[in-house]
């Protein structure tokens, strides 16, 4: 499982109106903010304006939290992917677009 | 040691200064969290989508700035005292024997999940807690897991108590905070589960009806990495007999080490420890 595909797709597919770029659109970049805690880590992607967070806690079952935000915060998207299976918890889109 | 009582009610907002002014001469409880990493790491360089694509698994990767930091942490801890009379006798054991600080605990592990959340190092640092309390004052109480979720930084944000954090960020969070309180407190049993990005009640809304005053809470290190293994090994011994809880620490570099660890761990059989 790829887990930010899985995510691009997702929000693309339940979510066309955040315009998310294609996924070779998108680099990863070295977290400034992230430090890799005890239970916890943290990679952050961007590209065409959002910010693509996705945390990983130590648990048993793989799970992967993710935060997707469009210019720093017109669009957001707060979920979560257990066991490969989406889970959106929340989706904003305050932007023109 | 003091024990609250329900007409000594105690909230985490602006009556805390109050109670504590009132009842400050009584605390008792002093309590040492030692602190064990067994630190496995490699370096990860920035990488590009394609990359990503590849590796199935983009997080997980540990940086030279992140492996620098928790030496860090690590290294700056005061060590953990060596009791010079249980090494002595720790000398002249035979093989073959155990110690355990079990009874200390009320243990009963299936509840002990953390569930979806990467709070494991509130569970380690409350269960030396709770080590600590049977230890000093002879009662055996479940701590509040919850509490300390709801309480640090918020409960909310990038660093809540789900996304990690240290055995230090425990022990410094507990002696600032300079109470605990029991896990049977209204709203104060474990709600966090399944949550994502903020603690599942606000602290406003736990009762602090029963808890117990903290001295102090202090962090040491025990070193196992640069020493030979059975120093390593008779310095936990050590620890453990002077009736401390340890907290256990270890990294994994990727998620395919983490497949292997959980692969192990459920369909191994016991012979294979």
């Amino acid at each position: 499982m790829d887990v930010l595909k899985t995510i691009l797709e997702y929000i693309k597919e339940n979510h066309p109106d955040a315009g998310l770029p294609e996924a070779d659109g998108i680099c990863y970049k070295v977290d400034s903010d992230s430090r890799r805690k005890l239970g916890y880590s943290r990679s952050v992607y961007t590209g065409g304006g959002w910010d693509i967070s996705i945390g990983r806690p130590v648990t048993p079952e793989k799970v992967y939290n993710v935060k997707a935000e469009y210019n720093n915060g017109d669009i957001i998207w707060i979920g979560r992917i257990i066991n490969g299976k989406v889970e959106e918890k929340s989706y904003e889109n305050i932007s023109q677009r | 040691m003091r024990i609250f009582h329900k007409d000594e009610v105690l909230h985490s907002g602006n009556t805390r200064n109050g109670m504590f002014n009132k009842i400050f001469h009584n605390r008792l409880f002093s309590f040492v969290l030692c602190l064990l990493f067994i630190f496995i790491s490699v370096s990860a360089m920035p990488l590009n989508i394609e990359a990503a694509s590849v590796n199935n698994y983009p997080v997980m990767h540990i940086s030279q700035q992140e492996k620098a930091l928790q030496n860090e942490l690590f290294l700056s801890a005061p060590k953990a005292v060596i009791d010079r009379q249980i090494q002595k006798e720790l000398q002249s054991f035979q093989s073959g024997n155990s110690f355990s600080l079990l009874s200390h605990l009320y243990y009963i592990p299936e509840e002990r999940d953390q569930g979806y959340i990467g709070n494991c190092w509130v569970w380690a640092g409350t269960g030396c807690m709770e080590i600590a309390l049977n230890v000093q004052l002879g009662i055996t109480d479940r701590l509040s897991i919850q509490y300390l979720d709801s309480l640090y930084n918020n409960g909310e944000g990038d660093d809540w108590a789900g996304n990690g954090g240290f055995a230090s960020s425990f022990a410094d969070f507990y002696d600032e905070h300079q109470f605990i309180i029991s896990w049977d407190n209204i709203n104060a049993y474990y709600q966090d589960y399944n949550s994502v990005d903020r603690a599942a009640v606000s602290a406003d809304n736990i009762a602090t009806n029963s808890g117990y005053l903290l001295e102090s809470v202090d962090y040491a290190q025990i070193r196992t990495h640069r020493v030979g293994e059975d120093s390593a090994i008779m310095a936990i011994k050590n620890i453990l007999n002077q009736n401390m809880g340890i907290f256990f620490a270890f990294y994994l570099t990727d998620d395919e080490d983490w497949r292997q660890f959980y692969d192990f761990w459920k369909y191994e059989p016991e012979s294979s420890v």
